[in-house]
């Protein structure tokens, strides 16, 4: 692969126009990274705004044989849009467009770097919402979403961003422009539409995109509920799926993280707890009374201390914002964190738990879980001071036990923040090599030029010497 | 060594069918226009180690594999091909694992749909997706060929349900894709491109579902209407509104003629069609009321809603009983598949009941009309050759009538050898080169189902 020279930036520049292609020691630092630590190099940054750009852009990039990323918003925590030796950066947040709704079918067509509030914002006069929300939904985008195959504390209920993934235009790496699936969710033949939501920037630049649209719920119920053991609030979880309940959303935070959170927020929060869990129904009035009634009650078979039940709005709002400013919170007690995404058998969530803390516990750092209890997807927290000497070293060793007695456990390395280049390594951990081989062979089919966003999430058989930094000051 | 000694080198003697009567038996599917190559031999693998064998076996002398579930295709992707191997999936047929806990099951490909569905209503899950075939056809030929069914207006199809899979590829490795988390983004999801792949891709020898709670049980309401218009514009006020049906099912005049004239079940043949609408959930009885309601205002002639689930399952009876009643004409039937967008449904059924009229041929439809996704059913004399010219004719017209409503030429029943040629119709060229290069790259001697699918 080559690297950007002066004739790749005019060719960029016929392309773009001067004003579109930057060069500049500033934005070149500014997009060398993403939300995770891990630093790359950009050799160009250049902002398309139509699909017939982003074609040219790509056609530049094969013909000098120079590797491209594409980015949407940058708040990825796998450093999957981090450039890899000075890569065109395609930056796609000028195409921010809501190309059309159709709200008899439920779908709508939207550029990549429509942010996802945004989307849920355009279509709320209409009683309908985008269902994913990613805790940095405020200012995520789109095409990151589908790169990432992006979940959130809703997706229990509504599925994460695959199944509102109707159908992608596509910029091929080798140019060609393809739309995989269709308005009515088949396509024909191959449905490779299914293999680009989550490629992660492998597989080509996702120009439009045609989204579900989801139906507001006409009543929604918000409970908290504390327990006196981990294990109560994870069985709490297990007996209301059991139940045949599918609530909107189950998230649970341990009491370090309450903590935190009550300190900041003075929303009344149970810090003498060992765990509190947020339980939210939605659906029409009479159900969510029911469901309420329901879960109330199986909370206090686990021996739930309290039951607290947002009496209004503004209740509810304060409920949530407790949980989504937790990593905000966390800033009260040491200065760095670092958080990981895996994914366990809602079975397993004790067990795995209890793991956790005594990894934790036995290098010595404070961890803080919450997480999307539902789905079974962890976010141990750790948190440190990164001043204190051999404390990296720790949290590394920590982090990678982690992760592994997650996917031991029968679970997987991530939830919903990706591989990219944080956990490419750990792959092997998960799939055996003819598996790592066949997805090898798709990401081929789809990119035989090589230059789309390389050396992510596949490990290559030689290449294993990268480390993973730690990310800071991440979101969730 | 021929290909009977090279499977006979790797399989034992119970899990190879030479005789050329049973072979021919197992070489077609149920597609009516589609004529299948002669196969060679059947396997009848027991596991995954017996499909691998078998893979050798092919590969090593030079012979195709075809793939075949429960035989109930429609569009002829398990037919034979000349001189292949059909390897008949049935007597893997287990339901390994239900969890309650986590929602999901481990099944063998061969297990059929129905009695999936049974094993796991005993812990109270549901596995949705049912075709009307859901008796008699299998999870794997489901997840071949993305099977839809009557619910999936409500809950999706299968390809939503189904998280991870174990595949045979044509180089004999088996591959594990997905997942038995609820959620994961651990690299390429090629769980969906194996879901409806048609067997070209490889051979699924195991397969995690995802299981939704039982529903309870529904409301129903029937709405007659005088014209096609108005039935379709029901259809979108109902959405509009906000509905989530879990059923919406039209039958046309010619099936109400046929299934009253069979069954004798008091139905009104003077309308155009009647729409059958089902919904589930706390506030079913309501959504019921609503949603009949939006039918009368658009002008439907007769409108019953029903909350005792025996008298609705009547109701649906009749959707169920079209098939049949025809079959009773003892002509060759054959269902077309097709989908448009929810507002171009009446176009397409009022041109139908057109294109039937042109080429003088019996055409009912019945179909799922919460997707848009339509089965009129071509119903002529076999022996006839002109008869069945006709209806070729009628087929293709109706294929490009779909196309030029904006919708698609197999909503669920597949492409196979019955619609190759209209794929192109429908897929771009550049997109449908880079098909084959995906093929190619999992089987790049082209000895899986070839000449199937794109």
């Amino acid at each position: 692969m080559n690297a950007v020279t002066p004739s790749v930036v005019d060719d960029l520049r016929t392309v773009l126009g001067a004003d579109r292609v930057r060069t500049g020691s500033t934005e070149l630092g500014l997009y060398r990274r993403d939300a995770s630590n891990i630093e790359g190099s950009a050799g160009v940054v250049c902002f398309p705004e139509t699909t017939h750009e982003v074609r040219e852009v790509v056609r530049v990039a094969g013909r000098h044989g120079v590797p491209f990323v594409a980015r949407g918003s940058g708040t990825g925590l796998a450093g999957g849009a981090t450039p890899i030796g000075g890569a065109i950066v395609v930056v796609l947040t000028r195409m921010n467009h809501v190309l059309s709704v159709d709200p008899v079918n439920r779908l709508a067509w939207v550029e990549p770097g429509v942010l996802n509030l945004d989307l849920s914002r355009a279509v709320a006069h209409l009683g309908l919402h985008f269902a994913p929300d990613p805790s940095s939904q405020q200012s995520c985008s789109i095409g990151g979403n589908v790169a990432n195959n992006s979940g959130g504390p809703h997706c229990l209920a509504d599925g994460v961003t695959s199944a509102h993934v109707l159908a992608v235009e596509v910029v091929l790496p080798d140019g060609d422009v393809v739309v995989l699936g269709g308005e009515g969710g088949e396509g024909d033949g191959l449905d490779l539409r299914g293999a680009f939501v989550g490629s992660e920037g492998m597989c080509g630049i996702a120009t439009r995109i045609c989204v579900r649209l989801t139906q507001n719920p006409s009543d929604v119920r918000t409970m908290l509920f504390d327990f006196d053991t981990v294990e109560d609030g994870a069985r709490t979880v297990s007996a209301i799926i059991a139940a045949g309940m599918v609530p909107a959303a189950l998230e649970m935070m341990d009491r370090l993280c309450v903590q935190a959170v009550e300190a900041y927020i003075h929303a009344g929060l149970p810090t003498e707890a060992a765990a509190v869990l947020l339980v939210e129904v939605a659906g029409p009035p009479h159900g969510v009374a029911d469901d309420e009634r329901r879960i109330v009650e199986i909370a206090r078979t686990h021996r739930c201390r309290t039951v607290r039940v947002a009496q209004d709005e503004a209740e509810r709002a304060l409920l949530w914002k407790g949980r989504k400013t937790a990593f905000g919170a966390v800033a009260r007690i040491k200065p760095n964190y670092y958080l990981h995404d895996t994914v366990v058998p809602r079975r397993a969530l004790p067990a795995v738990l209890e793991q956790v803390y005594e990894i934790a516990d036995r290098h010595g750092i404070l961890v803080m879980n919450v997480f999307h209890a539902g789905d079974g997807n962890l976010h141990p927290l750790l948190v440190f001071d990164k001043r204190e000497p051999g404390m990296m070293e720790k949290v590394h060793a920590a982090g990678d036990e982690i992760v592994r007695v997650s996917v031991a456990a029968g679970g997987v390395l991530s939830g919903e923040h990706g591989i990219g280049l944080e956990k490419r390594d750990l792959m092997p951990l998960m799939f055996g090599p003819a598996d790592l081989a066949a997805q090898a062979a798709l990401r081929s089919a789809f990119d035989t030029t090589g230059l789309a966003n390389p050396t992510k999430v596949l490990p290559s058989p030689a290449g294993c010497g990268d480390s993973h930094h730690l990310p800071e000051g991440a979101w969730i | 060594m021929s290909l009977l000694d090279e499977l006979r080198a790797r399989l034992p003697d119970d899990c190879i069918q030479a005789d050329p009567d049973v072979v021919a038996a197992y070489a077609q599917d149920r597609a009516l226009f589609e004529r299948p190559g002669t196969a060679a031999v059947l396997v009848m693998p027991r596991d995954t180690a017996d499909v691998v064998a078998t893979m050798a076996a092919a590969r090593a002398a030079g012979a195709p594999v075809v793939t075949r579930g429960a035989g109930t295709g429609l569009c002829g992707g398990a037919n034979a091909v000349d001189g292949c191997v059909i390897l008949s999936m049935h007597r893997m047929d287990r339901v390994l694992h239900v969890d309650d806990a986590n929602r999901t099951v481990r099944v063998q490909p061969g297990v059929l749909n129905g009695a999936l569905k049974r094993a796991v209503a005993e812990h109270g899950l549901f596995y949705p997706p049912d075709p009307a075939s859901y008796e008699i056809s299998s999870i794997g030929g489901n997840i071949a060929t993305n099977a839809g069914g009557l619910c999936c207006v409500r809950y999706g199809v299968t390809r939503d349900y189904v998280m991870g899979l174990e595949v045979v590829l044509a180089s004999g490795e088996v591959i594990h894709t997905g997942r038995h988390t609820i959620k994961s983004t651990a690299g390429l999801d090629l769980t969906g491109v194996f879901v409806g792949s048609e067997g070209i891709l490889g051979v699924v020898t195991e397969a995690t579902l995802k299981l939704v709670p039982l529903p309870p049980l529904p409301c129903t309401a029937v709405a007659y209407f005088a014209d096609l218009p108005a039935a379709g514009r029901a259809i979108l006020d109902i959405f509009r509104a906000g509905h989530e049906p879990s059923l919406m099912e039209i039958v046309d005049r010619r099936c109400l003629e046929q299934v009253n004239e069979v069954y004798h079940m008091d139905l009104d043949t003077s309308a155009a069609c009647l729409l059958l609408i089902q919904s589930s959930g706390d506030r079913a009885v309501t959504a019921i009321e609503a949603m009949a309601r939006c039918c009368l205002d658009q002008g439907a002639t007769d409108v019953l809603h029903v909350t005792d689930p025996a008298e609705g399952d009547m109701f649906v009876e009749v959707r169920r009983r079209v098939w049949p009643a025809f079959e009773r004409l003892g002509t060759a039937m054959l269902p077309e598949d097709v989908a448009v967008p929810r507002e171009r449904l009446a176009e397409l059924l009022a041109g139908i009941v057109a294109i039937g009229d042109r080429h003088r041929i019996d055409l009912p439809t019945v179909g799922h009309a919460g997707d848009g996704n339509m089965h009129p059913v071509l119903v002529f004399d076999g022996a006839d050759p002109d008869a069945v010219a006709r209806a070729e004719a009628a087929f293709a017209d109706i294929v490009a009538l779909a196309l030029s409503l904006g919708g698609t030429i197999a909503a669920e029943h597949g492409i196979g050898t019955l619609k190759r040629r209209f794929l192109a119709d429908e897929i771009e060229p550049a997109h449908l080169a880079w098909q084959h290069r995906v093929k190619a790259t999992f089987d790049p001697t082209g000895m899986l189902n070839p000449g199937k699918a794109i």
